[in-house]
């Protein structure tokens, strides 16, 4: 389908669900996919576990002492 | 696509206020540069329902899977991505106000052509409408939120002439989703 098409086709589209009654936007609560909301849920709130930050911050505390393994 | 050609693809992006279509377009972009890389990937998921129910379901993101057996490694994903501006790691991206996720290979349950779209910045294929509804089904079987984008989704599908119902209960029967009596329950009361 062309692009200058597909742009012509969408309001009968709308048209079609305004008719069904199903016209209004079903976007979910919030705008993080699903797999993302759930990984929020399970780690309170943060996208990775809180020992992920820890971890870092160990890593961060060894290359303030002993120089990054990156810079040397 | 050069550097310049990239920079004014993303310009235009950022500024098209119609979020399907800005979906739409990023999806064309994406899927080039990919697509230059030797990797060929399809729109799957929630973004095709957006695109089959006129942005009425609104996903939120832009989910690809690839159709090759070869894909990218994380570091080439954000190697595409980085020089449009995307933040983020591994397969998920924010790109032009947008989530991207690069995931897995395509599962292809369904025998029909994936559906294309020629945008501005390059051709996009889709899951086929006959599989896009056919997973709203069975998600809304597992998660009451996906109810609505199932009725929208059935909706778009009656009002689509080349729509193949023979081949959507074909799926709907097979046992990876099972929800054929499911599928006509939803049929009948949408078209009422």
């Amino acid at each position: 389908m062309k692009w200058e098409e597909w742009r012509l086709s969408r309001a009968a589209k709308r048209d079609a669900l305004r008719r069904a009654g199903l016209d209004s936007p079903s976007r979910r609560k919030t705008s993080f996919n699903a797999s993302e909301r759930r990984m929020r849920q399970a780690f309170g709130g943060l996208r990775v576990p809180a020992w992920a930050e820890m971890e870092n911050r160990e890593q961060l505390d060894i290359e303030s002492k002993h120089g990054s393994a990156w810079h040397g | 696509m050069t550097t310049e050609e990239l920079e004014a693809a993303r310009r235009d992006i950022e500024s098209t206020g119609d979020l399907l279509e800005r979906a739409m377009k990023l999806a064309g972009l994406v899927t080039t540069l990919f697509r230059e890389r030797g990797i060929p990937l399809v729109v799957v998921g929630g973004s095709a329902v957006e695109f089959y129910t006129e942005g009425r379901y609104m996903s939120g993101d832009i989910d690809f899977c690839r159709r090759s057996l070869r894909g990218p490694s994380l570091r080439e994903i954000g190697d595409v991505l980085k020089p449009l501006g995307a933040k983020g790691m591994g397969r998920n991206w924010q790109v032009c106000g947008l989530f991207v996720d690069i995931l897995g290979i395509a599962e292809m349950e369904s025998g029909k052509d994936w559906r294309t779209l020629e945008t501005p910045y390059g051709e996009i294929k889709l899951i086929p409408p006959e599989l896009a509804l056919v997973e709203r089904v069975l998600y809304a079987e597992q998660d009451a939120e996906c109810v609505a984008s199932a009725r929208q989704m059935m909706a778009s599908a009656l009002a689509d002439e080349s729509f193949d119902w023979d081949e959507a209960e074909r799926i709907a029967d097979l046992p990876d989703f099972k929800v054929l009596e499911r599928l006509r329950r939803l049929k009948q009361e949408v078209s009422r």
